[in-house]
């Protein structure tokens, strides 16, 4: 079996590395990866979406439909970890183990305490500057989410401190709702779905685009803080020993 | 784990996709000029490969759910006693 | 390079652990590149996700599956 599939690898690998030689050169300005669709969205990004940073310009307005389907997939992920982990929710007892009870080291609990406001505020940051600067929803929903996991980390699992799972769950489902629901807003003013340019503020054009961008972001990050939350919990939560089920 | 190596090699084989010789970042370096399409390199594979490594986020912490759920039940991760245990 | 050599100790090492560990480093390595290549937001990205959210997810999860967890 290990035989059979080491040889289908070094077969694989052979092929690829044939097919390498044939791709056009790295960098290469007129290779076709270059000249077809991108040129469009370097030279009208900017202006058209208001968004420095092409990459979050892209993502969540020329490609936002794409970014709701991933938003949904990993909130579709929360749900299957809570699924799998959670038949009941984790009762928080404590018990003698090494991950519930804090570390006891003062030097730890200090630099944890001194560093999270600086964290937080970075991750706000980064969400709420990602049309200019790299950043964006992504970005700034995980570094949420492990300023929080760093904490209850520090001072274990049994400590009631945090989002609990239910909370973390509504906090990710109303991510996804703030994201369906810029989208849906869009529809109310007769535009085709997450098309920003039709609500009806009194800013230019670009200026309306950032702000329903700004609003994706925020729902992105609250998403995946929310999910990353929940499935933090479900992986280490006590639960005694099942024997049937 | 192996499956998120993969991963990362393919989001480099994309990344590498959208290089371009002697362009930069592609965040526009100032409001007013207008934005060459040969002085930035191509942005569309970077969203794509956002999107990506999201998934695999989401891939990866479903399978260690998933081998946690089967230890619990099982209380074991090794192939040949899951096999037997599943025989019985 | 670095990049093969932190992936095939990462699939090799014995230990579980270690190999969490070195796919850390295979993560941030891999963020580095990428930076390098001109990929900033994917290179933030994959350093915030590779080294803090799944170092932390396959810890837990190797900590919930040793054999004498079972009470």
């Amino acid at each position: 079996m290990k035989k059979t599939a080491g040889l289908i690898l070094i077969i694989a690998a052979a092929i690829l590395f044939r097919a390498v030689d044939t791709l056009p050169t790295i960098g290469d300005p007129q290779s076709p990866s270059a000249t077809h669709v991108s040129p469009r969205y370097i030279e009208n990004g900017p202006k058209e979406t208001g968004a420095a940073n092409m990459v979050t310009g892209v993502l969540a307005d020329y490609r936002g439909f794409d970014t709701l389907g991933e938003t949904t997939v990993i909130f579709t992920a929360g749900l299957a970890c809570l699924l799998l982990l959670g038949a009941t929710w984790p009762n928080r007892q404590a018990q003698p183990d090494s991950m519930e009870w804090p570390f006891g080291s003062a030097v730890l609990e200090a630099a944890v305490r001194f560093a999270t406001p600086f964290m937080l505020l970075f991750a706000t940051y980064v969400v709420i500057h990602g049309h200019d600067t790299p950043g964006g929803g992504f970005q700034g929903g995980v570094l949420y989410a492990t300023t929080l996991i760093l904490i209850k980390l520090t001072r274990g699992t049994s400590i009631k401190w945090g989002p609990s799972p239910q909370r973390a769950l509504l906090i990710a489902s109303s991510g996804v709702a703030l994201f369906a629901g810029i989208g849906f807003l869009s529809l109310f003013f007769g535009g085709s779905y997450l098309d920003y340019g039709v609500l009806p503020l009194p800013f230019p054009s670009s200026t309306i685009r950032t702000i329903g961008t700004l609003g994706i972001e925020i729902g992105v990050a609250l998403t995946v803080a929310g999910v990353l939350l929940l499935v933090f919990e479900m992986l280490t939560a006590w639960h005694e020993k099942e024997d049937s089920q | 784990m192996a499956m998120n190596i993969l991963q990362v090699a393919v989001i480099i084989f994309f990344i590498t996709i959208a290089v371009k010789d002697q362009a930069t970042v592609p965040i526009a370096q100032s409001h007013d000029q207008p934005t060459l399409s040969s002085h930035y390199i191509n942005p569309l594979p970077h969203a794509l490969m956002l999107t990506a490594i999201v998934v695999s986020i989401s891939t990866t912490g479903v399978a260690l759910a998933l081998a946690v759920r089967i230890h619990r039940r099982y209380g074991t991760l090794e192939e040949t006693e899951l096999l037997s245990k599943l025989r019985e | 390079m670095l990049l093969i050599v932190c992936a095939i100790a990462a699939l090799t090492v014995r230990q579980l652990i270690s190999a969490v560990v070195i796919f850390g480093v295979f993560s941030f390595f891999s963020a580095i590149f990428f930076a390098t290549l001109g990929a900033l937001d994917v290179a933030f990205t994959e350093a915030a996700v590779g080294a803090a959210v799944t170092t932390v997810f396959f810890v837990s999860a190797l900590f919930r599956t040793r054999k004498h967890e079972s009470q």
